[in-house]
């Protein structure tokens, strides 16, 4: 009976029922695109790095994140293999130049990522088993999942990388995130000559595998005493990610970004929701006040006002829900950014849609308190 | 007739005061909503370009590579020599560039950080807390840290704090503001033999003094930038480019247009509280002809026509804009303050950026005004009664 009361209140002016609804939709549609950015953006922090097999790395000690990394002395590689429990440690090459989108000639920086041809640093076996292909100069092998801008890059495309004529000998599809539009894989040599001679003297991190039969936290704390110098710092995987990720939301700070984004759709449709209710309560004030005279309790009233909250929240959020699942898929498709509609993100604004509501909700039914009877006659 | 002394659409909207409350601060939020969205955009871009608006030149020279102020493209110093040979050319002052990892004593901490080099006599950068630190600067470990630079990774940046680059040390002589980006956490300036003096070692030092990354070109009075660039364009090899100060604020932000979804993701941010402000608006105008249907019927009867009723809601639209664009953007101003105090973006206001998004707020309210406006059209006085 009440819910059909909340329902009729609504429907009986369908149109502005309508564009409240839109306007509700569209500050979750916000939520949902905020969020979705900032995941995103954690997602992507380590995105690079969920191509390598590794345990734990060796970094500079000035490593700030994947942009700004530093370098690592070739001989600290060499020393860090001889440790006890250390079962391989591969030096890897990052760094950005400028690769010439060979349909348009427009120049765009690229990631790369050189390593030695017979390592097998990559988790995807796809990957490494390809890695021989690298080993003839100026040869690449290029992200199919870099963004359009890069124009062709399938195998067998010629272009100019860092100076140089390249040659496309394999593919993958991975992705960079925020840090480029793009990767490429290169042997060691041909990353030196595109990039910079220094780093074959000093590649930028160095990837420690365990020993799997013995413990890692273990063994990390021992070569942190055993390596000699203090050029080198040794991080395990986990705690590399977690500053990563802290450095790309806090400090950069897109997670600040976001997070204000959604702060403000919140408060937009907090705003929109009491204005519909206040109107209803100020529009059905005598029909408040005679179900009062009826005996109805300023209670059962207030319901009603919240349930047309909760059903106005609903009917926004399906909709926004269903486009922002489309509009993640385009920015995945377009930009390249890994937004994705998980379980975990409905329920979260699903709960914060409701949050909204009952902010709203609370303050607008307290205008039902003053309808009162005696007004009426 | 028409003869109002307070317009009838103003009367519509404040009769409710509680509901012209809530109506001003659904807009508002609006509008707030896309000044952040923007502000974040351009901070992107204003705090890449800073230091390039701060250079005191008529025309930059710089590598034919060279796209992002940050990314080190050096070419010959010999081009400076050149340049400076050139008729119109008053003076060219060349400025190093170097990125290396700084140790704050401090704290320990080891952070890269950016270096910009030059003869500290010369009036390289417009910025006036550096003139009193010009001959401080001659003294060997020497050198001048930007003060607003990311705690996070060099601590609080002050004066009198004792660095170490390349395992020398150097002392901070003063402080100076310019801004953390997404390039840099901080900049240094030091004249540029304290920089040299870092490669004790001849040949490499060589190396260093032989590239430099900005030529600043001073012109003569009287002679125009556009004539003289064609002059050195012909003159000089063209491993160099040289470009007028807001040709190369284009060139870095057109960088930062290709390599990153900014405008993307800012602008999407900024389109839906557009669509948003427009929904809001619509609504509170919708309600208010809806609730005085009655009386735009009698107005109606009384032989107003359907033109002026159509005036009296765009009117009421118009008014909604204005007054809800001075309360967003006083909140925006605290906010982006906030933002920027908090966070490190930078965060700034121009005329062009304000008058941009109060055409969006009058565009959102006139298009919801059509949107409503139709329900009046409607209103047939035989209803009424």
């Amino acid at each position: 009976m009440r819910t059909r009361l909340a329902w009729s209140n609504l429907t009986l002016n369908p149109r502005r029922t309508a564009a409240v609804v839109a306007g509700v939709g569209f500050s979750i549609l916000l939520m949902f695109l905020q969020l979705g950015f900032y995941e995103a953006c954690k997602l992507n922090a380590t995105l690079i790095y969920d191509l390598f097999a590794f345990d734990a790395v060796l970094v500079s000690p000035y490593y700030l994140y994947l942009d700004q990394p530093g370098t690592v002395p070739l001989r600290r590689v060499y020393q860090a293999r001889a440790l006890e429990g250390v079962d391989a440690v591969i030096p890897v090459r990052l760094g950005k130049s400028r690769w010439r989108n060979p349909e348009k000639g427009e120049w765009h920086r690229i990631f790369a990522i050189g390593v030695d041809s017979s390592d097998r640093p990559f988790v995807s076996q796809g990957i490494n088993d390809n890695l021989p292909l690298l080993s003839a100069l100026d040869t690449i092998l290029m992200d199919q999942n870099s963004t359009s801008k890069y124009g062709p890059r399938a195998k067998g495309t010629v272009t100019e990388f860092g100076g140089r004529q390249i040659r496309v000998v394999g593919e993958y599809s991975h992705g960079a995130g925020f840090i480029s539009g793009g990767t490429l894989i290169m042997n060691d040599k041909t990353f030196c000559r595109t990039i910079g001679d220094a780093f074959m003297e000093a590649p930028t991190i160095g990837l420690i595998r365990f020993d799997r039969n013995r413990p890692r936290g273990e063994l990390i704390d021992r070569m942190r005493r055993q390596l000699p110098g203090d050029d080198v710092r040794i991080w395990s995987r986990s705690e590399l990610e977690e500053k990563e990720r802290y450095f790309m939301m806090y400090v950069k700070p897109l997670g600040t970004m976001f997070t204000s984004g959604a702060i403000i759709a919140f408060l937009v449709g907090a705003v929109i929701i009491y204005q519909i209710l206040s109107t209803e309560v100020t529009h059905h004030r005598r029909e408040y006040a005679t179900l009062k005279a009826m005996g109805y309790t300023s209670r059962s009233l207030k319901r009603i006002v919240m349930e047309e909250g909760i059903i106005l929240v609903l009917f926004g959020f399906v909709p926004a829900w269903l486009f922002s699942a489309y509009l993640y898929g385009l920015l995945r498709s377009s930009v390249k950014i890994p937004t994705y509609m998980t379980p975990g993100r409905v329920a979260t604004v699903l709960i914060l849609s409701l949050l909204m509501t009952s902010i709203s909700g609370i303050v607008a039914v307290r205008r039902v308190d003053s309808a009162d009877p005696a007004d009426l006659f | 007739m028409r003869k109002h002394t307070i317009p009838l659409a103003w009367s519509l909207l404040v009769h409710d005061k509680v509901r012209f409350v809530w109506s001003i601060a659904g807009v508002s939020f609006a509008v707030l909503l896309m000044f952040v969205e923007m502000g974040f955009l351009n901070g992107v871009f204003d705090s890449e370009t800073l230091i390039i608006k701060a250079f005191n030149a008529d025309i930059l020279m710089v590598s034919r590579l060279k796209d992002d102020c940050y990314t080190r493209q050096p070419f010959p110093r010999s081009r400076i020599r050149q340049a400076m040979a050139m008729g119109g050319v008053e003076t060219v002052y060349p400025i190093y560039m170097e990125w290396l990892p700084l140790k704050v004593m401090d704290n320990s901490k080891i952070q890269m950080v950016i270096l910009f080099a030059f003869n500290t006599f010369d009036p390289v950068l417009l910025i006036p807390e550096l003139n009193q630190y010009a001959a401080t600067l001659k003294r060997p470990g020497t050198m001048l840290m930007d003060y607003t630079a990311r705690k996070y990774s060099y601590g609080e940046v002050r004066a009198g704090m004792k660095m170490e680059l390349r395992g020398r040390g150097l002392e901070v002589v003063g402080t100076f503001p310019l801004f953390a980006n997404y390039s840099t956490d901080g900049h240094v300036i030091m004249d540029d033999s304290n920089l040299l003096a870092l490669w004790p070692d001849g040949k490499e030092r060589l190396g260093r003094i032989n590239l430099v990354d900005f030529g600043l070109i001073r012109l003569k009075p009287g002679v125009t930038p556009g004539a003289a660039i064609s002059a050195l364009r012909a003159a000089l090899p063209s491993d160099v480019s040289f470009l007028t100060k807001q040709e190369m604020v284009e060139r870095v932000e057109a960088m930062w247009r290709r390599s990153q979804p900014v405008v993307e993701v800012f602008g999407l941010g900024m389109l839906i509280g557009f669509v948003i402000g427009i929904i809001i608006c619509y609504q509170i105008l919708f309600t208010s002809i809806e609730d005085l249907r009655a009386e735009f019927a009698t107005i109606k009867a009384m032989g107003y026509t359907n033109r002026y009723l159509v005036k009296v809601v765009l009117q009421k639209g118009f008014y909604l804009a204005l007054l809800s664009f001075v309360p967003g953007l006083t909140a925006s101003v605290f906010v982006y303050s906030l933002l920027q105090s908090t966070t490190g973006i930078m965060m700034r206001f121009t005329p062009v950026r304000i008058g941009s998004v109060f055409l969006l707020t009058l565009g959102m309210c006139m298009i919801s005004a059509i949107l409503a406006v139709r329900k009046v059209l409607k209103s047939d006085p035989a209803e009424v009664f």
